[in-house]
């Protein structure tokens, strides 16, 4: 876990980060999500010691960090910097086994780690040979996180970690990132301005404004405060991420018996489908509601329903 | 994106090598080519051969720009480590202030402390090599891409792993161009050596001068200058092999 308390930061007179209270819970995802110099690599940056604060405390696992080491604070913790600053006189492979090397892994094993990661960020093998200057921009991206998630820190910092990536690469390594750690329960700070990412992927949503935290929360908690959404510019679009982001069966209290589907009502699966999913159903049928199959049972989602979820933060 | 650099062909090294060793062991056979240019030189006495006079100015030029190097080198790379600012501002304003001084002055100055001969030599020159070994260590460390140097310390790597593994092969480009100009500089500067009894190249240069013989100044000018053109070229061409490696990335 880690947790700020009163945090404030400046560099020279101009604030940059002004009293910060927020935790970040042990195998969470944290998505940061603010306008552009709000002070989100900053508080990272506060994280790993990188810069310290003027004001407040730090605390990683209930330890402040200010009376570690700052090597053994960084080794547990991927960072993936903002504008990947790979080293430019390293082959890939290099580039992703500094830490495990500086760690003392064997050879061989670091060699499958880099195969390994090479993988799951959707890269051929072969690129372990190449230099930086050889790639692309987001490939390059890519081998910054692979590089943070090489010695398999406990805390990842991911700085717009996707943020070179288009669209389909980016959904995919979203993707991947969520199966590792659905797998491996990370404790994760990961900046984002993309909303759909943010949704997508938090499990608490950190919503900054210039120097401080607006709200925070779990996305559909932070959707019942409308005023505050409306002030972050999550815009509209905010709400209908959250209908992709979860089920229906996440929301099977919503669900109502079977009986009374007019003919010709639309029919999903509550395992698979998403709410976005049941809308989608209900428009194309031209109906109010929907009928779901949850596990060979039928129900049925109605409209009216479904609007609960989000005014009243009913999951 | 990086400009694609073929590896340059070995032509260009091997022919001034050969024209050095040429001027240098059969001198009096370049003379007579060149003379519908230089004219006839006039005859005169010699000291020593001047494939001798050669290897005492190469020699001393060695030996004072390994000198420079490891002594700047050192000074540049750990007032880096420890985050000395103050220090390196010193060091480059106590630098440029001394490069002002003539070789000549130096020199005359070292002589009654360290002697007639080698000595005085080569401590004028290692004096004139550090500042240029000096200034580039400091900006070649100073000047990296702020996010990558970040990222070895977000990593968690060590002051030392940074300078060792990060810092220094990067910096190692500029670091190199630095001795280039020390050497460059010593070999043109080891000429004044003559004037102390230390030998080399310069000899035949100040007889010439002192007896209004072209041909016996030439004898000492086209070797060095054939030098001062090999080591630049071989200099470059290492600097350029490193660059290529260190290039940045291409911008994201
Ligand atoms: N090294 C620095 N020196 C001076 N000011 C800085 C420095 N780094 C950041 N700032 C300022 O501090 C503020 C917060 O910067 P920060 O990089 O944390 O923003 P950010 O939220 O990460 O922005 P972005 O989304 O554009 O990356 C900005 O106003 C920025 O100009
Ligand atoms: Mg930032």
């Amino acid at each position: 876990m880690i947790e700020l308390g009163g945090v404030s930061k400046s560099y020279g007179a101009v604030p940059a980060l002004d009293g910060i209270d927020v935790t970040f819970g042990t195998g969470q995802v944290c998505m940061l999500l603010g306008p552009s110099g709000c002070g989100k690599s900053t508080l990272l940056k506060l994280v790993n010691r990188l810069l310290r604060p003027d004001a407040g405390t730090i605390r990683v696992d209930g330890r402040d960090i200010g009376e570690l080491e700052p090597e053994t604070l960084r080794r547990g913790m991927g960072y993936a910097i903002q504008g990947v600053g790979l080293f430019p006189h390293m082959k890939v492979a290099e580039n992703i086994g500094i830490v495990p090397g500086i760690l003392g892994w064997p050879r061989a094993r670091i060699r499958d780690r880099v195969a390994e990661l090479l993988e799951l960020v959707g890269l051929p093998a072969d690129y372990a040979a190449k230099y930086p200057r050889e790639m692309s921009g987001g490939e390059a991206q890519r081998v910054g996180v692979a590089r943070a998630l090489a010695a398999d820190p406990a805390i990842l910092l991911m700085d717009e970690p996707f943020g070179a990536l288009d669209p389909v690469n980016r959904q995919r390594l979203q993707q991947e990132f969520m199966g590792i750690q659905r797998r491996l329960r990370k404790t994760v700070v990961f900046v984002t301005h993309d909303i759909g990412e943010a949704v997508r992927m938090a499990d608490k949503l950190v919503l900054m404004g210039k120097g401080t935290i607006l709200t925070e929360g779990p996305p559909l908690e932070i959707a019942g405060r409308a005023e505050l959404v409306a002030k972050a510019f999550l815009g509209s679009g905010f709400v209908l991420e959250l209908l992709e982001k979860y089920t229906v069966l996440d929301h099977r209290h919503l669900l109502v018996p079977a009986e009374g589907c007019p003919p010709g009502t639309g029919r999903v699966e509550a395992r698979t489908a998403t709410l976005k999913d049941a809308l989608s159903a209900m428009l194309l049928a031209g109906r109010d509601c929907v009928e779901v199959d949850l596990d060979g049972v039928p129900y049925r989602l109605r409209f009216e329903d479904l609007t609960r979820a989000f005014a009243g933060n009913t999951l | 994106m990086a400009t694609e650099t073929r590896r340059r062909p070995w032509l260009k090294e091997p022919l001034l090598l050969g024209l050095l060793a040429f001027s240098v062991f059969d001198f009096p056979r370049l003379a007579a080519l060149l003379s519908p240019l230089i004219g006839e030189g006039k005859p005169s006495v010699e000291w020593a051969p001047l494939p001798v006079l050669a290897g005492q100015h190469i020699g001393v030029v060695l030996l004072s720009s390994t000198a420079s190097f490891l002594v700047a080198f050192s000074l540049g790379a750990a007032s880096h480590l420890y985050g000395l600012k103050g220090l390196q501002e010193l060091l480059l304003n106590v630098g440029s202030f001394g490069e002002s001084f003539p070789t000549a002055a130096v020199i005359a100055l070292a002589v009654p402390a360290l002697g007639y001969g080698f000595e005085p030599l080569l401590l004028a020159l290692f004096l004139y090599g550090l500042l240029p070994v000096l200034m580039n260590t400091i900006q070649g460390l100073t000047g990296l891409d702020r996010d990558v140097v970040q990222a070895a310390e977000g990593m968690g790597l060590t002051r030392v792993q940074r300078l060792l593994r990060v810092e220094l092969p990067l910096a190692a480009p500029m670091i190199l161009a630095g001795v280039r100009t020390a050497v460059i500089i010593n070999i043109a500067a080891a000429s004044i050596g003559s004037v102390v009894g230390a030998g080399g190249l310069g000899m035949p240069i100040v007889s010439g001068i002192r007896t209004f013989d072209p041909v016996l100044i030439l004898k000492g000018t086209i070797p060095i200058a054939l030098l001062a053109l090999l080591a630049d070229s071989l200099f470059r061409r290492a600097e350029r092999r490193l660059d290529r490696r260190v290039r940045s990335a291409t911008p994201a």
